[in-house]
């Protein structure tokens, strides 16, 4: 039971990181069509820019975070607005192979990353995180300052999911994502709303990256496989919420720590990887095909029962 | 002279890679980043049969066996990710590729894991071993040959045609009753089995291997020689995988520290890769139209 407790809790903490770049993905992914993977790039963006900030400058470790968040945040504006938006074009008006975007978010990870490289060192870096002390969590002891983290992955995503169902850049980054033609003619503008909400995911793969470097030493490469494993975590369920995202990322992380514990270190990327692509294909093959089928039965019912009842009328 | 001979020889793999990943990629439109673990599938093949089970003789063998392998890896993927939509192959295949560089490293008893298979022997075809540099240079070439002339042979023949009508209009295609994925899990195998010939010659030149060498990096390497050079353009393919295998050494050349040059050379890549896509979407060399007649 206690084995369990720490594996879980681990996943709550892990899970944390993930979810910020789990939840932007597939926000970006449902309204815009593009699959940013650029979001690992601002992962380390934030990272780093903690280290910059604290590490080298100074600056208190808070303060650190907000900027290197903001800092993420307009990275990612500024890619969509002079990159992502002449090759996809707006308003769905210009047709594009849907090759081109994929393309392009890779090329800027890529960029980006070896520009931290070259800047920072190949090395691995960390922060010291603030000395919280230690929790006991029934036989567990946990660090005070990895359930803060938890709590503060859980607050971006919540506060992401209120800002979204309660403003109107909200219903609107909705409706583009629904239909972009659409929403130009009911004068949704689509430059703001992608500034906005490029700026708003950013900022939380940048709070993720900030988060991770205070945990656990980081490379600037770090952000791959978790916009990897985020990009598969929301693409099980698409059209999820910011909440189940942030739910799935900790079921993620849980069978990752889950098979370090039971297999040993090196399967756990398989392991996960496998299951998750498994819940892709459930989700986007096997459940449509069943769902086609159960409507073709209901169908086939129907034509039987209506037939059946007319032809005593007409007999 | 003989460092070139071996920077030209290495070009020649990859461009022959390159140009069998076009096969999947710009001919058809179905972006794997997986091409990598094919190519993997043939160095291991002969990696393994060279040194545990016999020598050079074991190249021809070991080819067909690796053809056989990514094959049947690729029918049997293909056939999955192919009933996705279109840009979850993609994520597909990423995973694939994450998976196959995990076994690499776990299969110890196969693959000896991180440390790799040493003392590959040089391929013997017939009576002709390709032991020398200028051996080694010549079988590349060969492969090179090979490779683009069976691209250029599936672009100009029917098949090639409807490939083009899949990539461009799926729906449309279907509606003509062309077999959509049958074509599409065709190309992605034999874009496959292609590089796991160039994984056998890679291993035979190089003579040793480790998981290093086919990691996702690897795949996203080959994406980028495709996209610059030209998506559906086999010279193109060709000219993208020489031309940004030869990159690495000019930089050597120019005094780059090789650490410093290693990610000088991904920066670069990585604007290339989104100043093509932005300025020049069908790369260097585009493909050519198709003539109404």
């Amino acid at each position: 039971m206690t084995h369990f407790l720490e594996i879980l809790i681990q996943a709550f903490y892990t899970g944390a990181e993930w979810a910020l770049i789990a939840v932007g993905f597939g926000f970006i992914a449902r309204t815009t069509n593009i699959f940013h993977l650029a979001l690992g790039a601002l992962f380390s963006v934030g990272g780093y820019s903690v280290y910059l900030l604290s590490v080298r400058n100074g600056l208190p470790i808070p303060l650190g975070i907000v900027i290197g968040a903001v800092l993420a945040g307009l990275v990612g504006s500024i890619i969509d607005r002079f990159i992502y938006q002449p090759v996809t074009g707006l308003y769905g008006q210009r047709k594009v192979n849907h090759l081109a975007p994929f393309v392009t978010s890779l090329g800027i990870l890529i960029v980006i990353q070896n520009v931290i490289q070259i800047w920072f060192g190949a090395s691995p870096l960390y922060v010291q995180p603030p000395d919280l002390g230690v929790t006991q969590i029934g036989q567990s002891r946990v660090l005070t300052w990895n359930l803060l983290k938890a709590a503060m992955s859980l607050a971006a995503c919540g506060l992401f999911a209120f800002w979204l169902s309660r403003t109107r850049t909200g219903a609107s980054a909705v409706a583009l994502g629904q239909n972009a033609e659409g929403a130009s003619v009911v004068g949704v503008s689509e430059i703001s709303v992608r500034f906005q909400i490029f700026f708003a995911t950013g900022m939380l793969a940048g709070l993720g990256g900030s988060l991770a470097i205070l945990s656990h030493p980081t490379l600037p490469g770090d952000g791959f496989p978790i916009v990897l494993y985020g990009a598969l975590i929301s693409l099980i369920m698409p059209k999820a919420g910011i909440m189940t995202w942030w739910i799935a990322s900790v079921g993620a992380a849980f069978i990752y720590a889950q098979s370090i514990a039971s297999i040993g270190g090196g399967w756990q990327d398989t392991i996960l990887q496998s299951v998750l692509m498994g819940g892709i294909v459930v989700s986007r093959i096997l459940i449509p095909w069943m769902q086609r089928r159960a409507k073709l039965r209901a169908a086939a019912a129907t034509l039987a029962a209506t037939s059946a009842a007319a032809k005593p009328a007409g007999s | 002279m003989e460092y070139w001979i071996t920077v030209l020889t290495f070009a020649l793999i990859f461009a022959s890679l390159s140009v069998s990943y076009n096969i999947s990629v710009g001919y058809v439109g179905m972006l794997s980043i997986a091409h990598a673990a094919f190519f993997s599938v043939g160095a291991y093949t002969y990696g393994y049969l060279g040194t545990k089970l016999g020598g050079g003789e074991m190249f021809l063998p070991a080819v067909g066996l690796a053809i056989l392998i990514a094959l049947a890896i690729s029918i049997t993927i293909g056939a999955i990710i192919t009933l996705l939509p279109e840009n979850f192959v993609v994520m597909g295949t990423f995973a694939l590729q994450v998976i196959f560089t995990t076994l690499l490293i776990n299969t110890a008893g196969i693959t000896n894991g991180v440390q790799g298979l040493a003392g590959i022997p040089a391929p013997i075809i017939g009576p002709y071993e390709f032991a020398s540099r200028t051996q080694n240079f010549i079988l590349t070439a060969g492969l090179a040959l090979v490779s683009l002339l069976i691209a250029i042979a599936i672009l100009r023949s029917n098949i090639g045609l409807r490939a083009r009508a899949v990539r461009e209009e799926p729906a449309a295609a279907l509606s003509l009753g062309v077999p959509v994925r049958l074509i599409q899990v065709s190309f992605f195998a034999v874009g496959a089995s292609l590089a796991a010939v160039a994984g056998c010659v890679y291993a035979g030149v190089i003579g040793f291997i480790d998981p290093s060498s086919f990691t996702i990096h690897t795949s996203v390497q080959l994406l980028a020689m495709v996209v610059i050079g030209g998506m559906g353009n086999p010279y193109g393919a060709l000219a993208g995988g020489f031309v940004i295998s030869v990159l690495p050494a000019l930089l050597i050349e120019m005094n780059i520290g090789e650490g410093a040059a290693a990610a000088l050379q991904q920066i670069l890549f990585g604007a290339v890769m989104i100043l093509v896509i932005m300025l020049r979407p069908s790369g260097m060399f585009p493909e050519r139209k198709i003539a109404s007649k």
